[in-house]
Formats: C-alpha cells, structure tokens, sequence
C-alpha cells in the first residue's frame, strides 16, 4: 500500500528479517500475503488496518498503481513474489496498532513518513527499490480523495 | 526440566505484550503466547527474561522493572513435530515509558513460528476466543496483577480440554 499524506509524504515501516539479523534493517510499504478468497485490494485494506490502524473499503482502492515480481529469501524461505501496489491518500494518520486488528509484525521497529525528495537522497534499503519514482508518478498523476 | 522465564510485560496504560504463534509443523495451529523462553545454564532468570522477549519481540525490558517469581507451570507440548516439556516461570514487567523496539533476533523455526506482536488490554483476553499460552491467561493474569503468587498443575497443551 502506497499510503500518502496531504504532505506528499510515504508512510513506510521500518524492520528486517530476524533469522538474519546481519542482513540488517529497511524500509518498505505496508502490506503482505494475500490469503485464499482474497483480492489483493482486499489483501491490501486488511493489511493495512492490521499494521498501521487505517480502515479502507477494499473498493476505495481503485486498480493497482503498480506490479512487480520479487524474488527473495525471508525467514530461510525463497519467495517468488508477485506484488500489487494500490495508492491511499490520507490528510494525515497516526499510527495505532492497538485497536483488536492490530499487531506488529515481529522484526518491524518503526515507521516514518518520507518525501520522494528523502527516498532519493537515503542510503537506506528500500522496498521496492523503485519507490521514488513510483511516488512521483502516483503523485504527479492521482486525484486526491475527497 | 528445563527452565522456560517469561515476562508479562506492561505498557504503561497497562496492555500485555503478546506475541501471535503459528506451529510452522502444524500450520493450522494458533495461538497467542506470553513472550520469553529457555534459561541457560547459569543464567539468571530475569536476565534470561529479558533476552528472550528482545530476541522474539524486539521490545527491550529494563531488568530493574522485573517484579518477583510469580506464576509457575510444568508443561509439555508439540512444536515443529516434536514434543518438548519445560518448567515455566511468570513475572510482571511494568514498563514505565513507551516500549523501545529493536530488532529482533530469532532462529528459523521461531522465525516461522512468531509473527507479530500486540498489546492487549486485560479485559480483551476474556472475550477474544482464541487460543493462549498459558491456557490460564485471560483467568491468571488479574490474579497475578492483584500481586497472587499462582503454582499451577501441570498442563499437556497437545490435550484439548474437554467444552
């Protein structure tokens, strides 16, 4: 999930692997595995409410801003991952992970809103590895939610 | 048997940190547990606490806020296909700011097993319907918050308690 705020800003989580601590921390959107019976809007909404307190109609979400596939080891595991990224505009949003849906992913620290312009400028591993350009794009092209 | 040190530990508006579980040997099986694991031999056991509930949930535990021996339990059950038992022991750990989180650090199997962590107000453990580690938790934890010291029989997780 691309989460935006009204400062043009990308919410990301902040964590990393535990069973491989020395491959250390970055930074990614929220968001994960989409389960049987889903769509991945749906995935994405459900996700999103779990990690960071945000409630979204699945419907609200449009048609996904981007896809990738991803091929990466998580937990001793090889993933081959093919991924939908949907666009959220929000005023602002504090994250609360308290609420019955909410947990933190075990590995994950923190979180921070970003600029493109801080993306670009960090020497921290982002994922995906393309999201400054993606967030120029979503920016420069979406309608801002009512 | 071996010594198994968890912590309750408490946020302070008085949340449990808990973390939810998946048997990776069992994949259908879930639960929430209390956070902490295995002593080491020589290891104190509140530093052994502490360590544990760093490595699985990343949330760091001042020693000096752990509170006195105050639950214990004898108890076996199956992890990954195969049966491990251990000696439990429960203390409260009320934390007096906002939790520091750090990275984790876990095995592959507990990588697998931990998925993430929530903060629970008391009073949701009664009514949420899933599974605990201890089975007792929604029923213990206001005796050991009224400051209780409760022994407990020993448990065989694996035998679903008949309803």
């Amino acid at each position: 999930m691309v989460l935006v705020d009204a400062r043009a800003r990308v919410l990301l989580l902040h964590g990393g692997d535990p069973s491989t601590p020395e491959r250390g921390l970055w930074w990614f959107t929220p968001g994960g595995g989409i389960e049987e019976g889903e769509e991945p809007a749906q995935a994405a909404a459900r996700e999103l409410l779990e990690e960071t307190g945000l409630r979204v109609d699945a419907a609200a979400l449009g048609a996904p801003v981007h896809a990738r596939t991803t091929d990466f080891v998580f937990g001793g595991d090889h993933y081959l991952q093919s991924e939908h990224y949907f666009l959220l505009r929000v005023d602002a949003h504090e994250l609360d992970t308290s609420g019955p849906d909410g947990h933190v992913d075990v590995g994950v620290v923190g979180h921070r809103w970003w600029t493109a312009d801080a993306l670009r400028a960090t020497d921290e591993v982002l994922f995906p590895p393309e999201l400054p350009d993606l967030l120029d794009r979503v920016l420069g092209g979406a309608q801002v939610r009512p | 048997m071996r010594a198994s040190s968890r912590l309750l530990v408490l946020d302070p508006d008085g949340r449990l940190l808990l973390l939810d579980c998946v048997d990776p040997g069992a994949p259908g099986v879930r639960w929430w547990e209390l956070p902490g694991g295995g002593v080491e031999p020589g290891e104190d056991p509140v530093l052994a606490g502490v360590r544990e509930v760093r490595e699985e949930t990343g949330v760091v535990v001042p020693p000096e806020v752990v509170g006195p021996l105050q639950w214990t339990q004898d108890v076996a059950y199956t992890w990954v296909g195969r049966r491990w038992s251990s000696t439990q022991q429960g203390r409260l750990a009320r934390l007096t700011a906002p939790p520091e989180v750090v990275a984790t650090d876990l095995g592959r199997d507990e990588g697998a097993t931990f998925l993430a962590t929530r903060w629970w107000a008391p009073e949701e453990l009664r009514t949420a319907g899933v599974r605990f580690f201890p089975r007792s938790l929604p029923a213990l934890l206001p005796r050991l918050l009224a400051g209780e010291r409760v022994d407990e029989p020993y448990d065989d997780w694996d035998v679903v308690a008949p309803t």
